[in-house]
């Protein structure tokens, strides 16, 4: 096994588009995901039409004043979540988002100032959010030498006294070191230099970067063992790993149904994301989470090895 | 030319994945995102089908711009390409085959996406503007299918143009705001979904489909059609068939 990983670290060694895909390409997108990420403030976008006197001081609400009601597709496209139209000493709200969303409005205009239930979602959330989804996409796309192998080349290693266990687990140790190693580095050294505010510990900022890793080679590894070339293996992992972000609330909170949030709660995006707001708010860790990311990440690495056993002849 | 055509329409359709990308994957994502933010877009004037159904559908659209880049370079392949090269067919004739094949099959999928949701009134394109709609998805597909050929043929790398084309569409989308419903990202992002084209098409897209029309179509439609020209020229140049044996 040992020699087998040498291998393909020998391999991304001397073949320059591997070097530039792995020392480049791979840091270079967890870079630009955590700086992207940190430069994101969810800045309100509220328009005014006539005389309106609101004293809102706060960073996250921009007010832009407008002659008109503007042009329904700009509010569609989110030019401004909500314009404010005084007229007649009645203020008139319009909106897109529905009137839950207007009333709540109105009764910010009128001084009632809700107290937000919501949990705080601090700058870990959403580095850790968006990264979820680059990590997921590389996760699938990193296993090239799995591919490369696949025309005869794994079928001569197999012959020797290398078993499958070990031939699978040292593809999925060169693709979760690559992942994982430069995510820490980037993103514990991005802490320093932007100063981030995070809420959570760095110990444990590196575990949940390891979760996140972990599962993702993992799913890497299944994902390319039953898909027949890397193309498909390609499209797949990268609508589970957009989509997935997306409605675990790598991005923002979804929806609040409670049969939605009952099936979410089995994608280990899901738990990730909890974790880091257990984290953050400094409330009880859901142990059962972790373990269900580490059991399912095991889990798929074994299918893999079996898949693998079954289906090589036939390739 | 038409032999060729043929051809890389068998080695296109050969990936199983690829017909279930570009026929299903834009129905379901769209039920799923509609359903998901349904809570976000409760308004007479759409509701969160209208906006995924849309969106969605040109997200799906820069998805495929890895295709091309596959049909070039696929290791699979690359011995009946080599045989076409020693055969007496102009050097134009392998690449404009190979990317007319993806316009073509993209194109009809989405299309016929596109038309579905229409006929069962899941999602507003419009009405009679749909037909715009169309030739502005059409369009907007060819333009990536010739930026992604433009990729394959500088980078030469099936690899390298894989991850950075799929990792940059992923970028895009989500700061471009397809995905999400909130009105801004900050400055910094605001900047960069400005100058992505995909905000351009966005914008152009919805102006039609709720304003009744749009003042930059024409632009945008000459604007994409230019820049897949100039794209096509980079292929053109760039192209040798020697590269791939």
């Amino acid at each position: 096994m040992k020699e087998l990983i040498k291998n393909l670290f020998y391999r991304i060694k001397i073949n320059k588009a591997y070097l530039i895909t792995y020392l480049i390409l791979m840091p270079m997108f967890i870079f630009f995901a955590v700086y992207f990420t940190n430069s994101i403030s969810y800045q309100m976008q509220i328009g005014l039409i006539g005389d309106v006197k609101l004293n809102i001081e706060d960073q996250n609400i921009n007010l832009i004043s407008l002659d008109e009601i503007p042009k329904d597709s700009e509010f569609l496209l989110n030019k401004y979540d909500v314009v404010i139209k005084y007229e007649n000493e009645t203020y008139e709200i319009i909106s897109v988002k529905g009137e839950d969303y207007e009333q709540q409005i109105m009764n910010y205009l009128q001084g009632n100032i809700v107290e937000s239930k919501e949990v705080t979602r601090g700058a870990a959330s959403n580095i850790l959010g968006f990264l979820m989804m680059i990590i997921g996409l590389l996760g699938v796309q990193l296993y090239l030498f799995y591919f490369e192998e696949r025309k005869g080349v794994n079928k001569r290693i197999m012959s020797t006294s290398i078993n499958f266990p070990k031939y699978m687990l040292s593809h999925f140790l060169v693709t979760f070191l690559f992942l994982f190693l430069p995510a820490m580095i980037i993103i514990c050294s991005a802490i320093f230099i932007f100063n981030i505010d995070i809420l959570i510990s760095i110990p444990s900022l590196i575990f949940v970067i390891f979760l996140l890793t972990f599962f993702s080679s993992a799913f890497g590894l299944w994902m390319n063992s039953v898909s027949k070339t890397q193309e498909t293996a390609m499209s797949f992992g990268n609508m589970f790993a957009i989509i997935g972000s997306i409605i675990c609330g790598g991005f923002i909170a979804v929806t609040d149904n409670k049969i939605f949030n009952n099936i979410t709660n089995f994608f280990p995006q899901k738990q990730i994301m909890l974790l880091l707001e257990n984290l953050e708010n400094n409330l009880p860790i859901n142990i059962f989470g972790i373990i269900f990311i580490l059991v399912l990440s095991l889990f798929l690495i074994l299918m893999a090895i079996i898949i693998e056993k079954k289906m090589i002849s036939k390739r | 030319m038409i032999a060729l055509l043929k051809h890389d329409f068998k080695n296109l359709m050969k990936g199983s994945g690829n017909i279930a990308v570009f026929f299903f994957f834009p129905t379901l994502i769209t039920l799923l995102m509609g359903f998901l933010f349904s809570n976000s877009y409760t308004s007479s004037l759409l509701s969160s089908y209208d906006f995924y159904g849309v969106t969605m559908i040109f997200f799906i659209a820069m998805m495929g711009a890895t295709v091309p880049a596959n049909l070039f370079l696929e290791k699979n392949i690359k011995n009946a390409n080599t045989r076409i090269f020693y055969s007496p067919v102009s050097r134009v004739a392998v690449y404009l085959s190979k990317i007319l094949t993806c316009f073509l099959f993209i194109g009809f999928a989405l299309t016929l996406n596109l038309i579905i949701f229409h006929s069962i009134s899941l999602v507003n394109f419009g009405g009679s503007n749909i037909i715009y709609v169309i030739l502005l998805l059409l369009n907007f597909v060819l333009f990536l299918c010739s930026l992604s050929a433009a990729i394959t043929v500088t980078v030469k790398s099936e690899i390298i143009t894989n991850i950075i084309i799929s990792n940059s569409v992923s970028f895009l989308a989500i700061f471009s705001g397809i995905f999400l419903p909130v009105a801004s990202l900050g400055a910094f992002i605001d900047t960069i979904s400005n100058v992505s084209p995909i905000k351009w098409v966005m914008t152009t897209v919805f102006e039609l489909i709720y304003d009744g029309s749009s003042p930059n179509y024409g632009i945008i439609m000459i604007g994409l059609l230019i820049l897949s020209f100039l794209l096509l020229l980079i292929v053109h140049k760039k192209y040798k068939p020697e590269d791939y044996v």
